[in-house]
């Protein structure tokens, strides 16, 4: 897929660096380290991975929040790395971001029309009217009364906020939005009435949705494909059924692992018989990542070679793809308790 | 026998009589200030844990189940007024009736808290080895000095952090988000308490560190005999730790079953919507069936069943008639007038 072809978007050798200090020395943390990705229009792309793994710095790079240090974005058959101001505007229009926090990503001082038609306004769409009137419509649309245009955020539950989002989100017809845990926050009941709304959006407008999440089972649920991300890195991706019905990287293995059963019958936790692919400790600090794999000072299956570069690309099928030097190998079997108390 | 009105037990009495509960609650009524005066916010909550057993209180956000647990140790937020309810604690007696000063000796020693938000529950200009060590000298008789450094470092060994000698003079902005918890776990040990108040324990952790957590809490439950109150929203975590379950709606418990039963057999329809909400790894993938609208809060309940603006299986009787919670089955009991209509 080197050149794109239908791509909505297409990321290649993403790098994204923040200067930091480490005991008063300045050090560069490698947020993102090379990253690739592609996603088709009307598809949703899952980006999964722990806290600190560079997901959601990712997303940001790709919405210009953030400068990347190296890498090319192409968005829309444009490249769009270099572009600023008045001729990254037209851009922003087409990609729009859903946060995870509906009570910080609204301002409390606008009413919800004024927070919904701000994109309109911003990019002089449409007479006063007629954006009243695409306010109306696009409430009514993710499922709010069009009489909430005049009310103020605070007024609204977490679920009636995210709906606010995401018709604010809308409001510009994107082609792609960015949903960054925006399901995270919410009570199930509520966090299944959002995923089933933003699946119908997606029916409806054909947009594309990289969907940052750390709720795997969620993820299986929105996804078409899903990469996995480990200290700035893609250690694997392809078809969401593919990788979770037969991972190839020991850290997908791991993160599927330690997904509670949702079975009482069937409880993996102090019952003995841990899963071997079960990690222990945290991940290494992304200012000193390790040499060769990232994943190799966890992995159950790391022999010394996994420390030397070039990492093998592993392909499963067409388009599920790892990068792993062992990824046949199987761990030996591990202990109940060899990482919970030792009283 | 104490109470009538005692609900289904937390699984801990096969037979319903056997071993004393360590904790009993018996129908806690917490006020809230409403627009025209105090709303209930909980409502006849009944609960029993016995010694070493696990009740999960499930619910999503204003259920009441922060504030039943916080009405447990007495530390209710301003505001916040207990109306009724006992609180008998084994080998102490009734709670509610303490003293200031004697409950704050029952905190920690018998009662010990684990929260979700590991950062703002430390301390962050203090060393972690220094917090633990203040919970271990804070109560009368225990160790103290080099005594109490030495026992504070053993409980960071045993609650499984690396190195505990070197972690003892870490400040908390320098362990990762786990680490942090597990420092709170060891706080909340220190005294020997018999029973973890655990709200969202692991909310705010990855799921690899999560399932670290949770392997410790199964640990300390099964070595030694640590009995808890495991609040959380993640149906998960439930089926992996509890052996009880309530399931808590709009202030009221609703419906509460051993573990397996709840899982296989659910009765009520909230229950049963909130399985059906949930995106599993292993179930179907198309659409997920939400709950329609949402929780309502204090004060806005309807009159009668409070679930029942949002559930399918409504009659005109849930409307007229509040149901309470009764045995449907040895150990399972609902508060609902039609239990089983809406099926999984």
């Amino acid at each position: 897929m080197s050149g794109g072809g239908g791509a909505l978007l297409e990321v290649r050798g993403l790098e994204v660096r923040f200067p930091v200090r480490v005991r008063g020395r300045r050090r560069a943390l490698r947020a993102v380290d090379g990253l690739d990705l592609e996603i088709g229009p009307g598809e949703t792309l899952a980006l999964v991975g722990e806290s600190g793994c560079g997901k959601s710095t990712t997303a940001r790079a790709i919405l210009r929040l953030v400068e990347p240090h190296a890498g090319r974005i192409v968005f829309e058959g444009r490249e769009i790395t270099a572009l600023r101001g008045r001729r990254l505007k037209p851009v922003r229009r087409r990609m729009q971001v859903v946060f995870q926090d509906p009570y910080g990503s609204l301002d409390p001082r606008m009413r919800v029309g004024q927070i919904v038609a701000e994109g309109l306004v911003i990019h002089r769409i449409g007479t006063r009217r007629e954006r009243a009137q695409k306010v109306a419509r696009l409430l009514e649309r993710v499922g709010l009364d069009p009489r909430c245009a005049d009310r103020y955020p605070h007024a609204f539950s977490g679920g009636q906020r995210q709906r606010i989002g995401i018709a604010r989100a809308l409001a510009l017809d994107p082609s792609f939005i960015v949903c960054d845990e925006a399901v995270s926050a919410l009570d199930v009941s509520i966090q299944a009435q959002v995923l089933n709304l933003l699946a119908e959006l997606q029916r409806e407008r054909g947009m594309a949705y990289l969907f940052i999440a750390h709720d795997l089972a969620v993820v299986r649920h929105v996804a078409h494909r899903v990469a996995v991300m480990y200290l700035g890195r893609i250690v694997e991706r392809g078809p969401v059924d593919a990788v979770f019905e037969r991972p190839l990287h020991p850290y997908t293995r791991a993160l599927l692992a330690a997904i509670p059963s949702a079975d009482p019958a069937r409880r993996t936790i102090g019952s003995g018989a841990r899963n071997p692919w079960r990690v222990a400790g945290d991940p290494p600090s992304p200012v000193d990542p390790p040499s060769g794999c990232p994943y190799r000072t966890r992995c159950p299956v790391a022999v010394a070679a996994c420390a030397e570069p070039p990492i093998p690309r592993v392909e499963a099928a067409p388009g599920h793809v790892a990068w792993c030097r062992r990824p046949d190998a199987e761990p030996a079997p591990a202990h109940g308790d060899s990482q919970g108390a030792h009283l | 026998m104490i109470g009538s009105r005692r609900a289904a037990a937390d699984g801990a009495r096969p037979d319903g009589v056997a071993n004393a509960p360590l904790l009993r609650v018996t129908d806690l009524r917490l006020e809230v200030p409403g627009a025209t005066g105090p709303v209930a916010a909980v409502d006849g909550v009944s609960l029993e844990i016995a010694a070493g057993r696990v009740l999960a209180l499930v619910g999503e956000s204003g259920s009441g189940k922060s504030l039943t647990a916080l009405a447990i140790a007495r530390l209710l937020p301003d505001g916040v007024v207990r109306r009724s309810g006992q609180l008998w604690f084994e080998g102490v007696g009734a709670l509610e009736r303490l003293p200031e000063r004697a409950m704050r000796a029952v905190r920690g020693a018998e009662i010990g808290f684990v929260f979700q938000e590991p950062m703002s529950a430390l301390n962050p200009v203090m060393r972690v080895g220094e917090q633990v060590r203040e919970a271990i000298e804070a109560h009368r008789g225990r160790p103290r000095g080099r005594a109490a450094r030495q026992r504070a470092i053993e409980l960071l060994a045993q609650v499984g952090i690396p190195e505990p000698e070197l972690r003892y003079r870490a400040y908390p902005h320098e362990l990762s988000g786990g680490m942090k918890q597990r420092v709170c776990i060891a706080i909340a040990l220190a005294a020997g308490p018999r029973l973890l108040l655990a709200d969202e324990p692991t909310t705010a952790l990855d799921v690899t560190v999560q399932a670290q957590v949770l392997e410790l809490l199964a640990a300390l439950r099964r070595r030694s005999s640590l009995a808890m109150l495991l609040i959380t929203h993640d149906l998960g975590v439930v089926a992996e730790l509890a052996d009880g379950v309530a399931v808590m709606y709009a202030g009221r418990v609703v419906e509460q079953a051993p573990v397996e039963v709840l899982f296989r057999a659910p009765l009520h329809p909230y229950t049963v919507g909130l399985f059906r909400s949930l995106p599993r790894l292993d179930g179907p993938r198309g659409r997920l069936v939400p709950i329609p609208g949402s929780v309502p809060p204090p004060g806005e309940r309807p009159a009668g069943c409070p679930f029942r603006n949002r559930c399918a299986a409504a009659v005109a009787r849930c409307a007229e008639q509040e149901p309470r919670l009764e045995s449907v089955a040895q150990r399972h009991a609902v508060a609902c007038w039609r239990p089983g209509a809406v099926t999984p």
